[in-house]
């Protein structure tokens, strides 16, 4: 008779496995069978994570991907400890931790490089619509801390001290120069970055007279500004 | 005399600057997390340790601060009263080029010593959350340094930290390096009795004994520098 196949397998041959088991349709190592299109979340965080590293910009918070990946870490990480005991598939089980322990990783390092990117550029975010709902409402909160915890530190420490038309966070002079704020720092959109294409797009207008035909599969080294609206859809990719 | 003025505010901006890179804390300077490299020959799990933790950031100097915003204070009243002569005589300024040029000196240099300032104050800004980061609390010797209104952005911070953290259920403060082992060998540098992991159970942390510990609470315990670790 058979030996039912314990959870611990990673789906190696191919077996049907119950649903509670180890997951192997999500973070099995050897899942094989998967395809490349078929892309499962650890490879989603994975993506989201480098394109947030490498885009000069804040993206849009991928609210279902961090939030299924947080909840299938958990799963996975209490599996793993149940079976703490099976010393016969123990090797597996490692395997499968130091999986769970790689996209934790990345989970992490994507909240900590929005955050460093919040903290950088709080006030630009802050003031413009747009960009501000690319923000979690947990991240909105933080930043919105940060801002006026910098602020206070600021004025507590030099503004106060100047005098009035010069004490602005904000403004280098009020009443001499701009009427614009043009103390604040902006993240700078024109950065080149490394991108490979993923749907066709036709031809783009790099300046006044030419044009750059990106097809399926090319990679290019090009102005952030001019691929900005692609990246969050997807239709290319950071590398 | 305007030229003394420059000099104050350019040398402390030049002088924390140089400071700061002669005890750079290994790793990036960028405030959140993210070493640019990770050395698996280092020795350690943290590739680039603070080589001398009391000096990573200098006093704060209060009386420089203090001087170049008493030069701003004094650039202002020079610039006020020459607009205010004007204006009681109810002759325009603008159209005087010895006069507009010196309203103009007066109000470029104060701006001038406000860019610096600011810049300072970011600076330690910076370099503070990069240490916090790096190292959790900061150290007794560390925080002597601050100004007061610095030790009060310090405790901010952590509480906002801590409730994002909170909030997203998420540890940041590890996990700086793509994890290559499961399980860390460590040596205990303090003791901390019995304590309780994931994964194995009960470990008894004595001074000296050597432990083989998952890789997450590791981590944490050796950026507090309670244990150390045993790379092979």
């Amino acid at each position: 008779m058979e030996p039912s196949p314990s959870p611990l397998d990673g789906g190696a041959e191919g077996v049907d496995l119950p649903p509670d088991s180890l997951g192997a349709e999500d973070f099995a190592p050897f899942n094989g069978g998967a395809g490349d299109n078929v892309a499962n979340d650890a490879q989603l965080m994975r993506q989201a994570w480098i394109n947030e590293c490498l885009a000069p910009e804040i993206l849009m918070y991928k609210e279902d991907i961090v939030d299924r990946t947080r909840t299938e870490i958990a799963r996975q990480e209490k599996i793993v400890e149940d079976y703490e005991q099976d010393h016969a598939n123990a090797l597996t089980r490692m395997i499968r931790l130091a999986e769970v322990n790689r996209i934790k990783f990345s989970l992490r390092s994507y909240l900590r490089k929005r955050l460093s990117k919040i903290e950088a550029y709080a006030i630009h975010f802050f003031a413009n619509d747009e960009l501000s709902s690319r923000l979690s409402p947990q991240e909105h909160e933080f930043a919105k801390e940060y801002i006026q915890n910098m602020n206070d530190l600021f004025q507590e420490s030099i503004l106060k001290k100047m005098p009035r038309d010069y004490d602005s966070l904000l403004h280098q002079s009020q009443a001499m120069e701009s009427e614009v704020p043009d103390m604040i720092p902006e993240p700078h959109l024109d950065k080149h970055v490394f991108v490979k294409v993923t749907d066709d797009l036709g031809d783009i207008r790099i300046d006044r007279e030419n044009t750059i035909r990106l097809a399926q599969g090319d990679i290019f080294a090009i102005r952030y500004n001019l691929i900005k609206e692609f990246v969050d859809t997807g239709r290319v990719e950071l590398i | 005399m305007a030229t003394d003025f420059a000099r104050t505010a350019t040398n402390l901006l030049k002088e924390l600057k140089t400071h700061l890179e002669a005890n750079d804390l290994g790793g990036s300077l960028g405030s959140v997390g993210g070493g640019s490299g990770y050395s698996g020959g280092d020795g350690g799990v943290l590739g680039g340790l603070l080589r001398d933790p009391g000096q990573a950031l200098p006093q704060f100097k209060e009386e420089e601060v203090r001087r170049c915003l008493q030069e701003v204070a004094e650039h202002y009243e020079s610039l006020v009263s020459i607009l205010d002569a004007f204006r009681d005589q109810g002759v325009a300024w603008e159209g005087r080029p010895e006069v507009a040029s010196s309203v103009l000196i007066h109000h470029q240099a104060l701006l001038r010593n406000k860019r610096l300032l600011m810049a300072y104050q970011n600076m330690r800004l910076e370099r503070v959350k990069a240490f916090r980061w790096k190292c959790g609390r900061l150290p007794r010797s560390t925080q002597e340094k601050l100004s007061s209104p610095e030790k009060d952005f310090v405790k901010r911070y952590e509480k906002m930290l801590a409730k994002y953290q909170k909030q997203a259920g998420v540890d940041l403060t590890v996990g700086f390096y793509p994890p290559s082992e499961n399980m860390l060998k460590v040596r205990v540098v303090e003791d901390l009795g019995t304590m309780e992991f994931d994964y194995i159970g009960e470990a008894d942390l004595q001074v000296g004994t050597v432990h083989l510990l998952p890789h997450e609470d590791a981590e944490r315990l050796i950026i507090e520098g309670k244990l150390e670790h045993l790379a092979n």
